[in-house]
């Protein structure tokens, strides 16, 4: 594996009775790898440990082989760029990537920091206070601050939250462009889009648990290929369910009121099943809408699996 | 964190940089300047009034009542609480803790700069407003109420800033200590005098003012004791303040 490893070890992480993490393990090196899941799925802890601000309750997290929490060290190779919004409003974005760079002990700081700012745009804006930034401006100046530094392992939390389309692409690019300098680059999401569009790694994580981690296309495949539900109104409902139940695409079939709920056990066929019956007995499809596409369904679907 | 890496010494002076603008920019640091005008005013009143007995005992009065009773602790609390804890509250603090800077310093830097902040206001009211009843004629009163003033700032700011690390209500409950405590026990119950950081700064008043001001009060703790205890207690409040935030854990978000 190139570039700085980061490796977690059977890591655990509770708060008094709470479980935050729960046995996770996993390595991973340079590229971009997003960590998907819901909220309070326990992501911001995870990458709060990558960062050496929290001790894990049990395992290890290394980075470049050494143990974060408790290493001064660490945060020399580790860049943070935290979920919370709130900057010192009162500095410019100059001065809040020199603050960074000082406090990590950067030679040639002043140098340091007008990379930093090209590296993410911001050397045009540099000079205004960041409470004049825009959220996607505030955002690369946190990206700006994290790099200064130059680590070699770049940890973002909810770095797209509260963008537009345009800072959001924006942002992706520029995760890009970092991953291909070789850095380790990790950022968490509950957006599947967002992370199918820059990660070449995934993790999903849910409720605490590792639920699936790998290429991005072997997770999507196992996202679709999971039983859909689906609520379908039609102009003979009774009739329609009576000729799909028969079908080995259909896992069940129920009435609900005036609507028709199907259980497809093959997502694809039945989709095309679907069509060719209904033609078929003359029966009209007024509506087809997905029961349980919500991304919570998707992941409780991965973590059963 | 105070582990193997060496405090190095250039993260102090960014970190107080960053904690002076902080509190520069803060609306309810002007409150307190306004505050700190009020024993100026009150003084400058009963100058002009004049003949309202001994000019000595008023200025001492004064002092006593509006700024070392209310100015200083509400000065302290305000910048002492905000020096570390509006980073605590609003998360700012994570960009100064993933840093390879022993967290000691960073508290450190805190307590520099609202110390500060607080002894210039102080002893900037405390000598003005001594000037305006006693003008030169008391050097010794002068002396003591500025040494006073700055001995309390110190010890305030300094139990203030690690209170923030402990308690988000740090401003709440040093409000309490000081009306409930220094303000009503204290003044009933003569015993508790020995925890109280205002009796610290009044004995210190009373040592260096001789008997120009003290009106033949006696001061209800011995110098060296005053003095022995604000800097256990200054001591004592960095130690807890820098094992604090040694240990300190971002709010879970998730």
């Amino acid at each position: 594996m190139t570039g700085v490893v980061v490796e977690l070890t059977d890591v655990s992480r509770w708060y008094g009775n709470v479980v935050a993490v729960n046995g996770v393990g996993f390595s991973i090196g340079a590229g971009v790898t997003g960590l998907l899941g819901p909220n309070g799925a326990g992501k911001s802890t995870l990458l709060h440990m990558i960062a050496g601000l929290l001790r894990p309750s049990a395992g290890t997290v290394t980075v470049d082989g050494r143990t974060t929490y408790g290493d001064p060290e660490v945060f020399r190779r580790v860049g943070l760029v935290p979920e919370r919004e709130a900057v010192f409003g009162f500095l410019t974005g100059r001065a809040f990537v020199r603050l960074n760079a000082d406090l990590q002990g950067v030679r040639a700081a002043a140098d340091a920091v007008e990379r930093a700012l090209a590296t993410v745009e911001l050397a045009g804006a540099a000079d205004r206070a960041l409470a004049t930034y825009s959220k996607g401006m505030r955002q690369r100046a946190k990206v700006a601050a994290a790099l200064v530094h130059d680590p070699g392992v770049l940890v973002l939390d909810e770095p797209f939250n509260g963008m537009d389309p345009r800072q959001r692409l924006h942002m992706m690019d520029l995760l890009r462009d970092l991953a291909r300098d070789g850095r380790t680059i990790i950022f968490s999401s509950h957006i599947l889009e967002e992370v199918e569009r820059v990660a070449e790694r995934v993790l999903v994580m849910v409720a605490g648990r590792l639920a699936a981690s790998g290429d991005f296309r072997e997770i999507r495949r196992l996202m679709t290929d999971r039983p859909h539900a689906f609520r379908l109104r039609t102009s003979d409902d009774r009739a329609l369910a009576a000729a799909i139940v028969a079908r080995p695409t259909v896992a069940g079939v129920a009435l609900e009121g005036d609507r028709l709920v199907v259980h497809a056990a093959d997502f694809a066929a039945f989709t095309g099943d679907l069509a060719r019956i209904a033609r078929a007995a003359g029966i009209s499809i007024f509506e087809l809408i997905p029961a349980d596409e919500s991304l919570e369904s998707v992941f409780s679907y991965l973590v059963r699996g | 964190m105070s582990g193997p890496l060496a405090s190095h010494p250039a993260a102090l002076g960014p970190l107080v940089r960053l904690t002076a603008a902080g509190l520069v920019g803060r609306r309810r640091s002007l409150g307190v300047v306004l505050l700190a005008v009020a024993p100026v005013l009150v003084a400058a009143v009963l100058a002009i009034g004049g003949g309202l007995g001994d000019s000595a005992s008023l200025a001492s009065d004064v002092f006593s009542t509006i700024t070392l009773g209310l100015v200083i602790p509400l000065a302290a609390l305000v910048f002492g609480t905000a020096a570390l804890g509006t980073g605590i509250e609003d998360g700012t603090i994570v960009y100064l803790l993933v840093k390879p800077v022993p967290r000691r310093t960073v508290v450190l830097a805190a307590m520099l700069v609202a110390t500060a902040a607080t002894a210039l206001l102080a002893v900037a009211a405390t000598l003005l407003s001594g000037l305006l009843l006693v003008g030169l004629t008391a050097p010794g009163l002068l002396a003591g109420t500025a040494a006073a003033a700055f001995l309390a700032s110190l010890v305030y700011v300094v139990v203030f800033v690690a209170l923030s690390l402990f308690t988000s209500r740090a401003f709440l409950v040093g409000l309490g200590y000081v009306l409930l405590w220094e303000g009503l026990v204290t003044t009933l119950l003569a015993g508790t005098r020995i925890l109280s950081i205002r009796e610290y700064a009044t004995s210190t008043m009373l040592a260096l003012a001789g008997t120009a001001g003290s009106g033949g009060a006696q001061a209800s703790v011995d110098l060296p004791v005053a003095l022995a205890l604000s800097l256990a207690a200054v001591v004592a409040a960095f130690l807890l303040g820098a094992w604090r935030l040694g240990r300190f854990e971002v709010a879970e978000a998730g």
